[in-house]
Parts: structure tokens; sequence; C-alpha cells
């Protein structure tokens, strides 16, 4: 499904990708962890098509596609989504507008009609049961003030009701107590098929006690250093990130 | 020079209206325009050297040779269908047609003993006396020179008497077509609003063009609200792409009472719109929203002050300009704060949105506190959409342009949200999103 090959990527001239090669299949779930700074948001702002951040080298293909070359809505048309490590706050735009806007701009590209208001809103009724959000919040401007945990359950209603094929969840878990973890990793866990992928990135080994992952992928200095199944996020768990940074060669992945 | 030519050709313009006059010559309300035409003689046009108007190049304005309009339009209107330009149910229309009241197409069926409203023109024959009482009753010792040229050439326009008590009344639409033809006309509206103790009336004013050429709107509107009375003032703008627009609104309110006005701007190629409200007495109240959307080369100059007269009141103002192409904004908001006026609140803030490299906007507070146990608030924000929020949208599949005007119309429509009549946010719902899809942004 996505196989990143050799990519590289700077951001106002810093190198921040280094050479970083994934292969994801479908039906599996892969972590990345990584200390602060090593390059996952990057790497995932880049998947999305961010313009922030520009690719020197290196290819991505998705779906038999060359994914750098589609705009960020053509990616999420072809089912690419990514959950936010910071969910933008958009004042003046209802969370109902824009997940229907969403929704349908999806729809349209797929040639289907648009949805209308009572087929819609019995599509987000259902799964909002998934996240246990609070009704309240889908007629309150998109995540303008919202609780940390409120936004990541926004980020995961999203992904619901769009029904992506690849996920890449930035950091869901920072900022949620052990209730709020559990109900968003049970969300996403109910998502998940054998036709789709999801990329899990995260700092804490924590997350990975209830999104049980295929392979585990530790991102140091902009490089997978080590790849592994998922032992390797407790291994880590227990010796910390620095017995990753000593890992001078990049290893291969071999998913 | 432009400026000697310009006034000599309103006065030659105010000769052939005096000529028309017949026994209206000798009226107190003519002597009053006289003296308007004299001043403005005296004073002139304001050029870029006047503080006020430093923003404002008005030279293509009085370039242009200007017509009164004849008593009949150059256009046939008959067939107009007025709910076309606003249809908000039951209210009081009247139609005025490049600037001439058009009693066929206005509609004042629901009019009632509480509520009168007449064309301004019947009531200058018929009680001139009530003219005078409102007229220059705000602000006549700095009348703008515009304002004076309103004064000079005052005749058509309305008259809104809300009787003491009464509220829940339908709202008064006076809509201005301007057919927008060969020839530039002046239209000069003055609409006086009279809003006695304990009452409440929404006024809509809307200006609308049908063609494309140029033609010189200089409206003047006065309101008097007395105690306790609300008073909620729309201004639509939707004038043609070559349409001056120079006006000014005025207002008094005494204890207790509140007048709202609400700015909407799309059209014209040259605007100015001057608010001036007067707090008169304790614990009165005021609103100014503006929103304005210049496109292509528009330009739209807002100068509002409020003037804190006494203590315990409140003022609010928000205005936001969404800027597109090469269009320019202005705003300057003076707030003054009398010594007598304690305890005044008084909050403004102007928020612009550049949505075009080459748009380019203005901001001016001015305060004018002597009072020292007051509250003022006042902010101004430049800036153009945010990146993080373009692309949170497009990573959701929302098509640029789409997550470009959903962008714009959030910050628009808090505007919006202020108008009380349903209907009326609709069409301005509608206005705005044209706006956008008609306009490029960057
Ligand atoms: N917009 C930006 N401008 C400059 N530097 C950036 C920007 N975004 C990220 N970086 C830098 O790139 C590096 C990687 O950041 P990031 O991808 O957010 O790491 P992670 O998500 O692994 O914590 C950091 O050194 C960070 O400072
Ligand atoms: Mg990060």
């Amino acid at each position: 499904m996505l196989e990143i090959r050799n990519l590289h990527a700077e951001v106002e001239g810093k190198e921040i990708l280094k050479g970083v090669n994934l292969k994801v299949e479908a039906g599996e779930i892969h972590a990345i962890m990584g200390p602060n700074g090593s390059g996952k948001s990057t790497l995932a702002g880049v998947l999305a098509g961010r313009e922030l951040y520009e690719i020197t080298e290196g290819e991505v293909i998705y779906k038999g596609r060359n994914l750098l070359d589609l705009s960020p809505e053509e990616r999420a048309c072809e089912g690419m989504f990514l959950a936010f490590q910071y969910p933008v706050e958009i004042p003046g735009v209802s969370n109902t507008y824009f997940l229907k806007a969403a929704l349908n701009a999806i729809r349209k590209y797929h040639g289907l009609e648009e949805l209308d208001a009572v087929d819609f809103l019995a599509l987000v009724k259902e799964k909002m049961q998934l996240v246990e959000m609070k009704p309240e919040l889908l007629n309150r401007p998109v995540n303008e003030g919202f609780s940390g945990g409120e936004k990541k359950r926004n980020e995961i209603l999203q992904m619901a009701v769009l029904n992506p094929t690849l996920s890449v969840l930035d950091e869901t878990d920072s900022g949620l107590d052990i209730d709020a973890l559990r109900i968003v990793a049970n969300g996403v866990n109910k998502l998940h098929s054998p036709e789709n992928a999801t990329i899990v990135v995260t700092h804490y080994q924590r997350l990975l006690n209830y999104i049980v992952p295929d392979r585990v992928h530790v991102l140091v200095d902009g490089r997978i250093v080590k790849s592994g199944d998922k032992d390797l996020a407790f291994h880590l768990e227990e010796q910390g990130y620095d017995w990753a940074r000593d890992l001078h060669e990049p290893v291969e992945n071999e998913s | 020079m432009k400026q000697d030519k310009a006034l000599q050709t309103f006065r030659t313009s105010f000769e052939e209206f005096e000529k028309g006059l017949n026994g209206e010559y000798s009226s107190p309300v003519h002597a009053r325009r006289r003296d308007a035409m004299k001043r403005l003689s005296e004073t002139g046009f304001p050029t870029l050297r006047d503080e006020e108007w430093r923003y404002t190049n008005l030279a293509a304005l009085l370039e242009t040779e200007y017509v009164r309009p004849t008593q009949k339009a150059a256009v046939d209107f008959s067939a107009v269908d007025t709910k076309r330009f606003l249809d908000i149910g039951q209210m009081l229309r009247l139609v005025f047609i490049d600037g001439v009241y058009a009693p066929e197409l206005s509609d004042l069926s629901t009019a009632s003993g509480k509520l009168r409203v007449q064309d301004l023109a019947t009531v200058i024959n018929e009680q001139p006396d009530e003219v005078l009482s409102l007229t220059g009753a705000v602000d006549e010792g700095a009348r703008h020179p515009f304002t004076m040229l309103n004064d000079a050439f005052t005749e058509q326009g309305a008259l809104i008497h809300v009787g003491q008590g009464a509220a829940e009344l339908p709202p008064v639409h006076l809509l201005f077509l301007a057919s927008g033809g060969a020839k530039p006309l002046l239209i000069t509206p003055r609409i006086l609003i009279r809003a006695e103790a304990n009452s409440e009336i929404d006024v809509i004013e809307q200006y609308v063009a049908l063609g494309d050429g140029a033609y010189f709107t200089n409206a003047v509107v006065e309101s008097h609200v007395a105690e306790n009375a609300h008073v909620h003032h729309y201004k639509i703008q939707e004038e043609g792409p070559a349409a001056y627009h120079v006006a000014a609104s005025y207002a008094r309110v005494a204890r207790s009472g509140s007048y709202s006005n609400h700015y909407f701007g799309f059209g014209a190629r040259l605007l100015r719109n001057n608010l001036h409200l007067v707090l008169d007495d304790e614990a009165a109240e005021c609103t100014m929203n503006g929103l304005f959307m210049p496109m292509a080369k528009q330009h739209m100059d807002h100068h509002t002050v409020i003037d804190h007269a006494k203590p315990h009141c409140n003022s609010h103002e928000l205005y936001k300009g969404l800027l597109f192409d090469e269009a320019r904004g202005v705003f300057s908001g003076k707030i003054i704060v009398r010594q007598d006026a304690q305890k005044t609140d008084a909050k403004q803030s102007n928020n612009n949105l550049l949505l075009s490299e080459n748009a380019l906007v203005d901001t001016k507070p001015q305060l004018e506190i002597w009072a020292d146990d007051v509250k003022c608030t006042h902010g101004a924000t430049i800036g153009r959409l945010d990146d993080d929020a373009m692309f949170y949208l497009r990573s959701r599949g929302l098509p640029k342009e789409q997550a470009h005007s959903v962008l714009a119309y959030a910050f628009a429509s808090e505007l919006v949200s202020h108008v009380r009549l349903e209907p009326l946010r609709q069409h301005l719902d509608d206005a705005i999103h044209r706006r956008l899809e008609r306009s490029g942004i960057e």
C-alpha cells in the first residue's frame, strides 16, 4: 500500500529526514517511535502533503501512484488521513459543517452523490459513539475551546467518518488520560480492517498496550535506526532512546 | 482646480434645481439648502492634505460631471420585481429609482398609526417644520462638505416616525435602485428617523445598481433616538463598479436608548462612509458593526466617530475588511470620551484579511479621552489566511479554493450573526458567498 524509499526532506534549509525507508501493507499496523525532534511529525506532514517541507530526495509510492505528486486534498480523497499532533482551531466554522464538507468533497471526488443533512447526521451520530464524544461539540467551531482530549477524539471522529485507507496518527495519545486513551485506542482498533493500514506515531510505549502493532520502527535523527516486532517497543521503554541513539548504522527495513 | 470646477458644476445644478421649485423657493427648508450651498462654496471639498481624507483620493469623483435625475428615470423599472433585491417577508418598502421616489413600486400597506413612513418630498411640502426639526440636529457645527452637498440638494428620501411605545413593528426597507446609465447622476437621499420613547424599529437601507455606468450617491441619514428607544439600522451596499458613494449617518441617543449600525459593503468603485454617533444621556448604548469586501480596484473608506458625552454609556465597534485583488480599505475609528462621561465602556476592533498580495488596508484608531474613570479597549489586525488552517482543511479533502472560501466566510460571518432579522442574514450570507465565488483568493 505504501512504500517510502530513501526519503529526504528539509525545512527552511535544514535537513530533517535523512533517508527514510518504510513499507506498509494493507491490514498492518505500524508504530513509529522516536525521541522528540527526531522527525516523526515531519514524516507525517510530508505524507499528508504539507507544503512547508521540501523533498530533496527519494520517493513515496502509495497505491501504485507517486504520492508526492498529489495535492493534500487529492491525497485525502485517495484515502490518506493524518490525525494531527496539534489539531488546528478554526473559529467560525462549525464542526458539523467541516465534517460534512470534507465527507462530501471526498464523495464527489469518487463520483458519489453528496450526502444530505439527514443521512449525514445519522452517520455522525453513529461514529460519535465510537469515540464517546459529547454531542454539543458538533455545533461548536472546529476545535475551538476543546480540551486536549476532546481535540484528539475529534481527530478520530473525522477518521471514522471519512473512512480512510491509510491513517497516520501523530501522537494521538499525548495529553490523554488513561480512560480517554482507552477510548481512542478502541476507536482506532474498531476502524482497523484487512483493507486499510495504520501508522501510529508515538513517543511512549503506553499506547501500544492498546493498539498492538505488527511492526515497530525507531526513528532517530531523521532515519529509521531499528525495526522489529512489538517487543521492540518494550525494549525501548526499558532502555530509553539513548540506546537507540547509539545504533549508528541505519538498518534496512525488511517488513 | 478640479475642486473649483466641481463646485461650479454643483452650483450650476443647484441653480437649475432652484428654478424648478416655484413656490417652495421662499420656504425655510429652501433657505437651509441655500445656506448649505453657500457654506459648501466657502469650505470646498477635502483633499488628500486633509487628515480625515488622506487615504481617499476624490479626484476621479470630483472630475465627473453629474446631472440631477429628472423625474422620469431613463430605464423602465415598472417590470422590476423589487423582491429580487431583498425578500424578507412583511415590511414597509419605499423604492427610489435614481434617487426619485417611486410610489408604484413601494408598499406602505402595513403602515399604522404607530409607524409613519413617508417619502421626504411629500413631507417637505406638507410639514416643512418637521423636516427642519430633524435635520442638522446632530453635528451641526462640524458638517462634512459632502453632508453640506446633501443639505443643499435635500428633496428626496424618507421620513420614518416611530410612535411612543411602538415595538414589534415590521422592518422598513429603503431600496435605492440606480440605473447606472450613460449619464452620471447625482443622487442625494436624505433619511430622517425619529424613534419616540420606548419604541423599537429596524431600518434597512439598501443601494443596488442595475447598470455599470458611473453615478454619485451622496446620502445622509439622521436618527433621533429617544429615551429607551432602540433603532437597528442596516446599510447594504451593492452598487455598480463605477459608482461613487459618499455618505454620513448621524445619530443622537437619549437615556437608556440604543442605536446600532450594521454596514455591509460589496459595491461601488469608491466608498466613503462616515458615522457620527452621540451618546447623549446616561445608559445610552451604541453598536457599530461593519463588513466590507472590496475586490478589483474598489476603494472602501470607513470613518466612524463615537462621542461619549454622558456617563455610564457603552459602545461596541467591530469592523472587518476582506480585501481581494488590488482593493484598498481604510478604517478610522475615533472614540471621544467627554470629561463628564465617567464609567464609559468603549470597545473597538478592526480586523482585516488580505486575500491578495496587492490588497492594502490602512487602519487608525483615534482616542480622545477627557474623563479618568473609563474603560476603553481597541485593537486592529491585518493578516492573511492562516496556513495551518488551510492545510487542515485540505488534508481532509477540501479543494484549495473551497478551503479559502470556507475560511474567508468564517471570518466574515461574525458580522452577519449580529443581524437580528433572519431573512436579512440569509441575504447577506448569499451576498458574501457570491463575492467569494466571484473574486479570486491568491
Ligand atoms: N516549521 C518548522 N520550522 C523549522 N524547524 C522545524 C519546523 N518543523 C519542525 N522543525 C524541526 O524539525 C525537527 C523535527 O521536528 P518534528 O518532525 O516535529 O519532530 P518530532 O515530531 O519527532 O518531535 C526539529 O528539530 C524541529 O525543530
Ligand atoms: Mg511530533
